[in-house]
């Protein structure tokens, strides 16, 4: 019986060593044991297209057909069966040859795809961007830009807001009363009567025969890459030739919002963060977000659901009432609202844009004691300490107080941004100059002139324009199609990489809405150009085009730099959240297959 | 007898527990003197052990700067100073020539908490800033000891204040409050600077007073850079 008393440090000792022994699984040390050398190499992740399902079939030969860059698969894990006929070349990995004279361990891992060939960076003279190409310079130049007087803080310019906007609202239960919400008269329009409007309340559309028409034979010609996930289904993005896939195969929704929605948290250390569909071209599988600057998109349709990657606290959509106020719109949101013959209003999201841009902060403590003087008297002893003697050697400018900097932040203000409604007014629509202001340091521009993408500039495109390019599936440039294919649709053009499918969300009025950068990485004083062009894809005319940019707070934006192709109207407003809000208002209404351009500039803080 | 049954049984479960946490990945702020990799287990792509961190130390112009090789200073350069830093280990560090006060030096150390993932070919130009301001340098050489903390701000939630000024943001922190949590709480602790504190023994070499000279790599202005011997064994991760 007494042994007994023994069974617990037994059923102790043994249930020590089973932990220990637990404490080491696959492929992990144990955090207990701070010395112990990390056996873990670096994955390579970001070739994640071994994992391409095979739907894709011609990839390898619209790769051929694109000259793009020789794919040496050598270089990369191809452990997988299939991996080396997949390989597509993704233009994420469009690296620059790394530096000369670079130590050795510096790259880890040093298995990095062989740089592209000089000869193909040639390809992209530094200015091909000729706005004389676009349409001859018929705009004349308008009122002036708002001057900025002051850089931060609510901004307000002009008077009269609204009052320049004068345009007929039409909600779906006034279509009786008037045919097309526009800015521009109803007999400017003779192609729309009532009877459109009258018709769409009857059949859902205001073309009878295109009510019957589908996507033809169930498939989509996917411009660009499409990495789709054997596991998920899910299609991330990429840059880079042409893919047809089959709308069956790929296993979406046909009223999808997003093709390839990835979560990838913006912050902390899940293991959410790790997932990601697309990684940066960096050292390493680890690419922590909160060293890119994002911009663009809606933090519902491009961002993270979760947390809300593009600065948006709340998880709601952008949404337009029917007293032109917007809702919802977040720090960093680009997004076009248009209104459609029938009278909707419509929301459209860009792509997402990301900047390789740390900032970096410091946080100060000061610690140790008061620093005094005393007169010490050694050999005064006849001689009285003097008590006003002792005082004046005092050093009363080292003392315990903390010495405050010029940049100290008081961590409260950071509630002050949680706040992305747009609460003001508008201030003042004036018009912009020509788009002879454009800047032309992008080469690639014919994606943005003509919205054709040579093969030529898919590797720039990629590079250049949109950064990092595809934070995530979702984030990639999207293009919006249903019935008919967009312009853009075709074996030799087309900028996109991805399809968005809501037909039942837009019917025959589409926008699509693309945004590029000048660069892929900026340090802080740094200026970058934005650049959004807007395309009609649809088959009806669009109305009341707005373009609403909310700079995150690291984009300041430089007054005077906003130029636009096309008559519109220009405001900058606060967003709430010591940054502003750019909106363009497109004066005409946007034609089928007609377009435009927007570009302003931003000072990276 | 049942009385004994049940402790038994809590004992095997606590355990076992035990086991179960230590398997989680930390969730904390980085320790200083700990690779990160070690705070990751098992993570992908979380930090290994040999890469060397690019930091750009701005020190106020005119200073000197200075890392060790073998216990021994090596040739100072005007600040800035850009260097590859391994992570988790610490450095020491000697800031010379500074103004106002001749012939004085102050000897800062910088361990490198976590690593930066900047584009293929662009680590050097995008290193890990740290600002070592003039008045820190006078309180150091005044007595006093200054940590900074360098973090990496979230880009949504950073206030729109300038950067380019030749300052970084920067929060003072209170004597009870800890500045790794801090920064923790603000962005991602990258790399923490000790400023004043000991100073070296002139008559005789002290390891401990370099904390080994672990190995470094100097940048010079054109990016390029040098491995530096070193007396460390990186086999034995005594970091």
């Amino acid at each position: 019986m007494s042994r007994l008393y023994f069974l617990p440090l037994i059923f102790a000792a043994i249930s020590f060593v089973l932990s220990s022994v637990s404490c080491i699984p696959q492929d992990r040390i144990c955090p207990t044991d701070p010395f112990a050398v990390n056996p873990v190499s670096i994955p390579d992740n970001r070739f994640e297209i071994q994992h391409t399902n095979t739907t894709i079939p011609n990839a390898q030969n619209n790769l051929n057909a694109h000259n793009l860059n020789t794919y040496n698969s050598n270089t990369h894990n191809s452990n997988h069966p299939q991996a080396a006929s997949n390989h597509l070349p993704n233009a994420n990995y469009a690296v620059l040859p790394a530096p000369q004279n670079q130590p050795s361990g510096y790259y880890l891992p040093t298995n990095y795809p062989a740089p592209y060939p000089q000869q193909n960076q040639n390809q992209f003279p530094p200015n091909q961007f000729q706005p004389n190409q676009i349409q001859p310079n018929q705009f004349q130049p308008q009122i002036t830009q708002p001057e900025i007087t002051q850089t931060r803080g609510i901004q307000h310019v002009g008077i009269q807001p609204k009052e320049i906007r004068q345009v007929t609202f039409v909600r779906n239960d006034q279509l009786n009363q008037s045919p097309y919400p526009t800015h521009k008269p109803a007999d400017n329009l003779p192609n729309y009567t009532p009877n459109y409007a009258q018709n769409y309340a009857q059949n859902g559309t205001t073309n009878p025969q295109q009510k019957s028409q589908n996507i033809d034979n169930g498939k989509i010609r996917q411009v660009g890459v499409g990495l789709q996930d054997s596991d998920s289904g899910v299609l991330s993005a990429g840059v880079g030739g042409e893919v047809e896939v089959d709308v069956d195969s790929i296993r979406i929704d046909p009223s999808l919002v997003n093709i390839g929605a990835r979560i990838v948290a913006d912050s902390g250390y899940n293991q959410e963060e790790f997932q990601g569909a697309w990684r940066p071209n960096s050292g390493a599988g680890f690419w922590p977000p909160a060293e890119y600057l994002a911009d663009g998109g809606d933090g519902l349709t491009g961002g993270n659901k979760k947390t809300g990657a593009d600065g948006g606290h709340n998880n709601y959509p952008v949404t337009v009432d029917q007293d032109w106020i917007v809702r919802n719109l977040d720090i960093g949101d680009s997004v076009a609202h248009f209104d459609t013959i029938d009278g909707k209003t419509i929301v459209e999201a860009s792509n997402r844009v990301h900047i390789y841009s740390p900032r970096f902060g410091a946080v100060r403590k000061i610690e140790g004691v008061i620093n005094t003087d005393h007169l010490t008297e050694i050999g005064g002893i006849n001689q009285k300490l003097s008590i006003s003697k002792e005082k004046s050697s005092q050093n009363i400018g080292f003392t315990a107080q903390e010495s405050k900097t010029g940049y100290t932040r008081n961590r409260d203000d950071l509630m002050a941004i949680k706040s992305h409604n747009i609460g003001a007014q508008i201030d003042s629509l004036q018009g912009t100059s020509g788009y002879s202001n454009f800047d032309g340091t992008m080469s690639y521009a014919n994606t943005l002139r003509l919205s054709k993408l040579g093969s030529a500039e898919i590797l720039h495109l990629a590079e250049g324009c949109k950064n990092a390019i595809v934070w995530q599936g979702s984030e990639g440039i999207n293009i919006k199609a249903t019935y008919h294919a967009p312009m853009s649709i075709s074996e030799e053009e087309g900028v996109a990489q991805l399809f968005k499918i809501n037909s039942e969300k837009t019917g025959n009025s589409k926008l699509r809405l693309i945004k590029v950068a000048s660069h892929k990485s900026a340090k802080s004083g740094d200026i970058i150009v934005f650049t959004l062009r807007f395309d009609n894809l649809g088959t009806e005319p669009l109305g009341n085009v707005t373009i609403l940019d909310s700079l995150t707070t690291r984009l300041e934006f430089v007054a005077g730099s906003a130029v636009s192709s096309v008559a519109s109207g220009f405001a900058v407003e606060s967003n709430g959240a010591d940054s502003f809000t750019l909106r363009f208002e497109i004066t005409d209404p946007l034609e089928p297959k007609q377009f435009g351009v927007v570009q302003f500039k931003c000072r990276v803080l | 007898m049942q009385r004994r049954f049940i402790l038994i049984l809590v004992l095997f479960f606590l355990s076992n527990s035990v086991a179960v946490f230590a398997q989680l990945p930390y969730s904390g702020p980085p320790i200083p003197g700990v690779h990160p990799g070690a705070q990751y287990p098992g993570v992908p792509g979380a930090p290994v052990v040999g890469y060397y961190q690019p930091v750009k130390i701005n020190s106020p112009s005119g200073t000197q700067i200075a890392f060790a090789v073998d216990n021994t200073f090596v040739e100072r350069k005007d600040a800035p100073y850009t260097a590859g830093l391994l992570l988790g280990a610490n450095y020491r560090f000697r800031v010379t020539n500074i103004r106002f006060n001749p012939g004085k030096e102050v000897f800062p150390t910088v361990t490198v908490l976590q690593r930066t993932f900047p584009p293929k070919g662009k680590e050097t130009e995008y290193p890990i800033q740290i600002d070592i301001t003039h008045e820190d340098l006078e309180l150091a050489l005044n007595g006093q000891f200054v940590t900074r903390v360098i973090y990496l701000e979230e880009p949504q939630s950073a206030l729109p204040i300038r950067a380019d000024f030749g300052q970084q943001p920067t929060i003072d922190v209170k004597s009870g409050e800890d500045p790794l949590r801090v920064a923790h709480s603000l962005g991602k602790p990258v790399a923490v600077v000790q400023i004043g504190g000991r100073i070296p023994n002139s008559n005789k070499i002290e390891p401990a007073f370099f904390h080994g000279s672990p190995a470094w790599i100097f940048f010079d202005k054109d990016h390029t850079g040098k491995l530096q011997p070193f007396t460390y064994n990186i086999n034995r991760g005594n970091f």
